[in-house]
């Protein structure tokens, strides 16, 4: 009787796990579509694959645009957690007085709806020359991802246990050796969780993007929109570029859940 | 709290001069000139087929005049936005744009764009006969100008026309005459829509000025109706507005598409080339697309006829895509030698070879309606051509009103203005609204930018 | 130093007395260089958009110039016959959406918190969604669910032989919460799994042995136990919730009429689609105001939560 419930229950749980994926392996599939079997309908199930999308697609320049996305998103991680990480540390480590409104303030940065203003972000970066550089995309994603980081990386920080903390800072070793020695490791996992999460709205984002670059620093997302046509039946194409687009961070995903699943739970995530 | 907020007001007021004076001084900033070799020009495109054929094409351009092409392609509002921002904040860092006959002359008027008189002066005699202004449209050339001074060059033109499924119809027993009016349109699409279980008739619905109001308004001005009349009042609740809106939507909820706040262009594109559909009334530019074997189930089986009509005849809009010189640009001469290929006799050849003549760019040159093989692969040539000849773009309504345009209005807050309007009748396909509840809406909008656009005495 | 992380002492920094500040300048160095970069990349735009929501600024018409026009800005926003029906869009979707996706997040979770074959796989087909682009999102649900002559509302109609239903125009919001919810429900699930799986296993025992059932245990230990989990996985859902752009921009771009507007996308709409820079930069700062209500009031009670622990 139990098993057969939970026999039933798993059952049911591919079922709802197979739904939950189906518009993204339809997605997969219909890049392997002519464009005329893509819009077909009832679909087909059974078809020849063709790989002329994809090739198309790749043979567009695809490669100049994943570069881009893969050195800005690197790059704009690095360096939210650069500023990010000190400040976790500090909130949760030391007394501050006004630890909880620091927090709130960098919180609250991020409820600025981004239409409201990308205007004056494109005339500050135009003044300086930077538009269509990788620069611009790496500062105005870092300044998007810092207060995450700062957010969660607290919370894992403020789950050390204390001993070690305080060991860590009065053995004679240099405060920023303890630091890299004994209370990074510690949260490895959350560390984990919170890169992939900002490489994860890095390599995501469009409105910044395409209002901040034309060719040289354009990402993913950008070079995706030319697929996004108004004027014609490119289904099965744009099929093809977004799985090109997405593929690279739903592997890392996968790769990284478990970490992912480790470091959220290491961190208790305390308020 | 209170202590902040001045601070924070300084802070601004301070950062605003600073950037004041920054954005004074930098503009001139150049990146260095180089030669006429080793030019590289931006130029951004739209996303529709026959720019994606331009740009497999453009590596001809490049060989022969070593200039190389960097194409920005976006869809049509990303494109849209992206180059308002450029110039309009003096980024100026598209060399080529591709503007519309909407965007042209207001672009022109805010010196945005280079004029093109200059340049043509300057071409030798063979190079200015190869080329052939006087071949291209003359209606087409207009809305590109500006004071009499061309802006751009199109790379394609079109109007609007009715398009329908043969088989349908004739499994309907009905005949389309070549000029229909909108009630016997009305009426076939009805019947089928009834008799088949499927669209009578697709109509664009989706929000936008570019798209439902683009068929809608030549709708209205076919009805008699009008956006303003002469001294800028807002005509949207007149009896004959109202009529013609009251048609468009009662025809689509009882015998267009299902969801139809939801078609574009697209949509119903892939709609009619799939056999879905009876009817659609929408851009020439389509018949293209319809003919093409790779995409279209329907390939001979489509019938043409000029847009209809009501009160009024001669309803197909004018529309072109054209490319134009950025003000700001540093190459001017390389990307004229651009722009003039892109829209060359040459060029529609160069298509007509590689790609088949079906997929020439239409609507721009007398010698391309005049070649026997485009008339050929074409066989709505015909239509097309004397739908652009006849279409009104000056005098678009049976009422006189203020503005040029058929299927827009050629004031710059005709995007703000086409947007909202549209959102309403949107809501009235959608059930949310009465048309009436929805026009009243729209005419306090209109009423509202003729007075703040400065139009209104 | 090769102590595991779970075997040590069990007194956290939460639980102690935080550090006494050793000496002033190295927390000033830690916290200054983020403080000052967020600052730059989100405050001075943001004081810049303040300073434009009082101009008068039609892009279009460069020969109308930049005028000063004091509040009327926001006088003509919050005048709008359709401001109310956006604040209460942006209400409905964020709280529809996060609600859904708590049940439904909590609902994978469990199914996901007991041993089956392949479960690494079944977890990886769940929460891919959530990598996908939002733009993409929305144009898949849209040609692939929701559209009445080739989607999947066409074939279930014609399976029930009714009517297809016409999601983007007849119920645009709810369309939208579907497709948020598609990709954010396996991120709650991913963050309530954690929770779960940190769950002491005696507990669940004890309640055995007390005769509970397993709604009980639910309600009575796994719920409470899940309570700081819940407030976090709701937090951050509520920062990229609220600002939902993408999947309303390719699926219905805020209409029909203003029916899936929300705040984020009527300052795109005032600003990207009408070109009013003045009118646009006005409802950001409402909305930026709203927001921020919002969350003081949630934060405080997420800070007095907290709080009475700590003491």
């Amino acid at each position: 009787m139990r098993s057969l419930r939970s026999g039933l229950g798993t059952f049911f749980t591919y079922i709802v796990a197979f739904l939950w994926f189906f518009p993204v392996l339809w997605l997969f599939i219909t890049g392997f579509k002519t464009e005329g079997a893509a819009s077909q309908f009832p679909p087909s199930f059974i078809f020849q694959p063709i790989f002329e999308h994809y090739h198309l697609v790749w043979s567009h320049g695809a490669l100049h645009y994943l570069i881009n996305s893969a050195e800005i998103t690197i790059l704009s991680t690095a360096l939210s957690l650069l500023l990010g990480v000190p400040v976790a540390y500090a909130l949760a480590v030391y007394r501050l007085k006004h630890a909880d409104d620091i927090l709130f303030w960098f919180i609250s940065t991020r409820f600025l709806p981004i239409a409201g203003v990308i205007i004056p972000i494109y005339v500050f970066f135009q003044s300086l020359g930077l538009l269509d550089t990788q620069l611009v995309l790496i500062l105005v994603y870092a300044g998007m991802n810092t207060p995450l980081v700062i957010w969660m990386m607290r919370s894992f920080f403020k789950d050390i246990p204390y001993d070690l903390i305080e060991s860590s800072q009065v053995d004679g070793a240099s405060g920023l050796q303890g630091f890299f020695k004994i209370t990074l490791p510690l949260v490895r996992s959350g560390l984990v969780s919170t890169i992939l999460i900002c490489m994860v709205f890095a390599w995501n984002e469009f409105f910044f993007a395409i209002t901040l670059t034309y060719t040289n620093a354009s990402t993913m997302p950008v070079y995706m929109a030319q697929f996004m046509s108004q004027e014609g039946l490119f289904w099965a194409q744009m099929s093809a570029a977004a799985t090109i687009a997405i593929l690279p961070v739903l592997l890392l995903g996968w790769f990284s859940q478990k970490s992912l699943v480790r470091g959220l739970t290491m961190g208790a995530v305390k308020g | 709290m209170k202590k902040l907020l001045h601070l924070g007001v300084l802070a601004a007021l301070s950062f605003c001069l600073v950037l004041a004076g920054c954005g004074g001084t930098s503009s001139t900033g150049g990146q260095g000139e180089g030669g006429s070799e080793n030019v590289t020009l931006t130029v951004a495109v739209v996303n529709n087929p026959d720019m994606k054929i331009m740009e497999g094409l453009s590596s001809n351009f490049e060989k022969d005049t070593g200039i190389k092409l960097n194409f920005v392609t976006l869809p049509e509002n990303e494109l849209r936005k992206k180059v308002t921002e450029d110039v309009a904040l003096g980024a100026g860092k598209f060399d080529v744009v591709m503007v519309s006959n909407y965007s042209a002359p207001i672009w022109a008027k805010n010196k945005w764009l280079e004029p093109l008189g200059s340049y043509f002066d300057n071409m030798s005699d063979s190079e200015r006969k190869a080329y052939d202004l006087d071949d291209i449209f003359k209606p087409i050339k207009a809305g590109l100008s500006y004071n009499d001074e061309l802006y751009a060059l199109p790379f394609y033109g079109e109007s609007s026309m009715l398009y329908y499924n043969k088989e349908m119809l004739k499994k309907a027993n009905v005949e389309m005459p070549l000029h229909p009016t909108w009630q016997q349109v009305a009426d076939i699409a009805r019947k089928i829509h009834k008799q088949q279980n499927v669209p009578g008739i697709v109509l664009r619905g989706l929000p936008g000025w570019g798209q439902i109001l683009a068929p809608l308004d030549t709708v209205i001005n076919a009805f008699g109706g009008r956006w303003y009349d002469k001294e800028w009042n807002a005509k949207l609740t007149s009896p004959d507005t109202k009529k013609a809106v009251k048609f468009y939507v009662n025809l689509l909820k009882e015998a267009g598409q299902p969801g139809a706040t939801s078609t574009g262009f697209t949509e119903a594109l892939t709609l009619m080339s799939q056999g879905k559909a009876a009817m659609w009334y929408d851009a020439t530019v389509a018949a293209g697309t319809l003919n093409n074997p790779d995409s279209s189930k329907v390939v001979g089986k489509i019938g043409y006829a000029y847009a209809p009509k009501a009160k009024k005849d001669n309803n197909g809009w004018l529309y072109s895509w054209a490319l134009a010189i950025e003000k700001g640009s540093k190459h001017k001469d390389a990307a004229f030698k651009f722009i003039t290929w892109a829209t060359s006799k040459d060029y529609i050849n160069l298509v007509g070879k590689e790609k088949g003549w079906v997929s020439a760019p239409p609507g721009t040159r007398k010698s391309t309606y005049n070649n026997p093989e485009y008339q050929k692969a074409a066989p709505f040539a015909k239509i097309v051509l004397n739908s652009i000849k006849n279409a009104e773009y000056k005098h678009p309504t049976v009422d006189p009103v203020p503005y040029q345009g058929i299927q827009f209005l050629a004031i710059p807050e005709f995007q703000k203005l086409g947007n909202e309007v549209s959102q309403q009748i949107a809501a009235s396909i959608a059930g949310k609204k009465t048309v009436d509840q929805a026009l009243q809406a729209s005419q306090k909008i209109a009423d509202k930018v003729a007075k703040e656009g400065g139009y209104k005495k | 130093m090769k102590m595991d992380e779970r075997a040590l002492p069990q007194t956290t920094l939460a639980q102690s007395q935080p550090l006494k500040k050793k000496s002033g300048p190295p927390v000033k160095r830690l916290i200054w260089p983020g403080i000052i970069f967020v600052a730059i990349m989100t405050q001075i735009p943001f004081i810049v958009t303040i300073y434009y929501s009082l101009q008068e600024w039609n892009i279009l018409r460069p020969a109308q110039g930049v005028q000063f026009v004091g509040l009327s800005n926001f006088i003509d926003a919050l005048t709008s016959s359709h401001f109310l029906h956006v604040v209460l869009n942006t209400f409905i979707l964020t709280f529809c959406s996060i609600l859904l996706c708590l049940i439904l997040g909590m609902a994978f979770a469990l199914m996901l918190n007991r041993n089956f074959f392949a479960k690494g796989l079944v977890r990886t087909m769940m929460v891919s969604p959530f990598f996908v682009m939002p733009a993409v999102a929305g144009i898949v649900w849209k040609t692939m669910v929701f559209d009445p002559s080739f989607g999947f509302s066409y074939f279930i109609a014609n399976v029930t032989a009714t009517q297809p239903i016409e999601w983007l125009s007849h119920y645009p919001l709810a369309a939208i919460i579907m497709i948020i919810t598609w990709q954010w429900a396996p991120f709650f699930m991913l963050v309530l799994l954690a929770g779960l799986q940190s769950l002491p296993q005696d507990q669940l025992e004890a309640a055995s042995l007390d005769g509970a059932s397993n709604t009980q245990k639910i309600f009575y230990v796994i719920i409470p136990h899940l309570f700081r989990y819940l407030e976090v996985v709701t937090m951050l859902g509520l920062i990229f919730i609220l600002q939902i752009f993408g999947q309303i921009y390719v699926t219905t771009s805020g209409g029909p009429g203003f029916s899936s507007t929300n705040l984020t996308f009527l300052t795109y709409r005032d600003a990207f689609q009408n070109w009013e820079i003045g009118q646009g930069s006005a409802v950001g700062v409402i909305a930026v105001i709203i927001t921020l209500i919002v969350m003081m009031f949630l934060f405080n009670i997420l800070r007095r939560r907290f709080k009475e622990e700590l003491s």
